[in-house]
């Protein structure tokens, strides 16, 4: 075995992470590659060259807008999924507990905020930031599957209800929110509503001219596009504050110069997406069920998250007394890349928040895998990975507590056969 | 021959001194020339080969068994008997 590619330089791997990142597509890397040293301009300055860059900003914006049917206008480009977040939250929380923007009438300066307990930490550790300024956050409960109840979300609202905050899809096990339903309720009451949604572009429709939220954050790289980038989406005539001051870029609520190459590359990434997404779909779902086939034949197995509600590329899996982390990695030295849930912090393991969520008890979640499928992945792949997986588990449960694998009784988690 | 590798911050930290001992304690039930341990830093080569990111980490030939965790004695007998009746290859 070679010393120089064990556990991460191997270029031959089979990846399947790809809720974690994708590589950058090679149509979008010709498409950024003239931003760097060619068309370099600063999108503000009026000469030639400033006006090619901002010509390439301007296209982005309309492929961006395009795939989710709205207008250019309503976009505007961040540094990061998490900063559109951060800006939809922060922009609007802030203003609420000061009065201002029109949000605080009536509210004597109170926020609060509605999100749930499954949420990405760009959300809920914001919130976490924000409670200290005041801002009272609901976590809601999710059921078995991770989805919120809409009818939950308006048990919650308070008078002084400022915003709704729930993701699309969920990063770890797939589950699509009812996020439609929501939208309207919100619409109902008045409340702004947010959607971090992240996983979901790219992966399943987006048509937020149907879909009546207010604000939508997404993120480049999570759609073969680059790293860098990201991009909010806020409904005309909708007021943000901004929570970095400076220039007047992206209608003054971004200041910063323009990341005019991968901006143009998350533009493009769009294109590509909305080109694909129908066959990618389908594509998909079709790994997603050949993986589970699959995997079906190792003892004690559950699926976490909603067998049909879910992104097509998204299959999380307990694997009863294994640990999952120990799986990963001898995965990751055979060339495979998943991941677990677990948070490695401080010399520990913490469990997923999100199963843990779910109802799941600890030992199950530590023995959770995912895997999130994307365009270079074949069926031939997923057989090498069960394979493995199968063989690994194997040996793996011979120094766990296995005595209960494959006897299925109540407490059986094998319960997606 | 099984090959056995621990991967911890020696005798310092509590966990991977006992899961040493466990490991030797098993080792000693089969032939000397039948069992190889081989104890490692938690930051050499060998450590950012198998992707260590907890101690004790325990490698069996080539596959990690545990990581940040203690084995049972009898689970890890388990294993290596196991490892000794696999046919070649199939480890």
């Amino acid at each position: 075995m070679s010393k120089s590619g064990g556990n991460g330089d191997r270029c031959e791997c089979i990846y399947l992470d790809h809720n974690a990142t994708t590589p950058v597509a090679p149509q979008v890397l010709e498409e950024m590659l003239p931003y760097f040293s060619q068309k370099y301009g600063n999108p503000s300055s009026v000469h030639a060259i400033g006006r090619q860059a901002k010509a390439g900003l301007r296209e982005a914006r309309a492929r961006v807008a395009a795939l989710l049917n709205v207008t250019p206008e309503e976009i505007i480009f961040t540094g990061a999924g998490t900063e559109s977040i951060n800006l939809a939250l922060k922009g609007t929380l802030f203003p609420a507990l000061l009065g201002a923007c029109g949000s605080g009438a009536g509210s004597n300066g109170r926020a609060h905020v509605i999100t749930t307990t499954v949420e990405h930490h760009a959300v809920s550790h914001t919130l976490d930031y924000l409670s200290a300024f005041g801002v009272e956050a609901t976590y809601l409960p999710v059921d078995q599957y991770g989805m919120a109840d809409p009818g939950e979300v308006r048990r919650a609202i308070r008078p002084h209800t400022k915003l709704i905050s729930i993701m699309h899809a969920n990063n770890e096990v797939g589950t699509i929110q009812p996020v439609a339903e929501i939208a309207t309720l919100a619409a109902e009451y008045g409340i702004p509503f947010h959607i971090d949604g992240v996983q979901a572009l790219g992966k399943i429709p987006v048509d937020l001219s149907r879909l009546s939220c207010t604000f939508y954050s997404m993120s480049a790289h999570k759609i073969y596009g680059p790293k860098g980038v990201g991009a909010l989406f806020i409904r005309e005539g909708h007021q943000l504050s901004a929570i970095q001051q400076g220039g007047s870029q992206e209608h003054g609520l971004r200041a910063g110069t323009e990341n005019t190459p991968g901006i143009v590359g998350f533009g493009k990434a769009c294109q590509l997406a909305g080109e694909r997404l129908a066959v990618d779909m389908e594509r998909y779902h079709r790994l997603r069920t050949t993986l589970l086939g699959l995997l079906d034949e190792v003892d004690s197995v559950r699926l976490n998250g909603h067998p049909e509600r879910t992104l097509p590329n998204t299959v999380n899996l307990a694997f009863a007394h294994v640990d999952a982390m120990t799986l990963m990695l001898n995965l990751s030295l055979k060339g495979i890349c998943v991941s677990t849930g677990s948070a490695c912090s401080v010399g520990s393991l913490k469990p997923s928040h999100v199963l843990l969520a779910m109802g799941l008890n600890e030992e199950t979640a530590y023995s959770s895998l995912r895997f999130s499928l994307g365009r270079s992945n074949t069926p031939e792949h997923l057989e090498h990975v069960a394979d493995e997986v199968k063989r690994l588990v194997r040996k793996l449960r011979l120094v766990s507590e296995a005595r209960t694998v494959g006897v299925c009784g109540p407490d059986c988690p094998c319960y997606f056969r | 021959m099984i090959v056995i590798k621990l991967f911890g911050s020696g005798g310092e930290e509590p966990a991977s001194r006992r899961l040493l001992d466990t490991v030797r304690a098993v080792a000693a039930r089969f032939p000397a020339d039948q069992v190889r341990i081989e104890e490692h830093a938690q930051d050499d080569e060998e450590a950012a080969f198998y992707g260590v990111v907890l101690t004790p980490t325990l490698v069996v030939n080539d596959t990690i068994v545990s990581v940040g965790k203690l084995i049972p004695a009898g689970r890890l007998l388990r294993l290596l008997q196991a490892e000794l009746e696999a046919p070649a290859g199939e480890s």
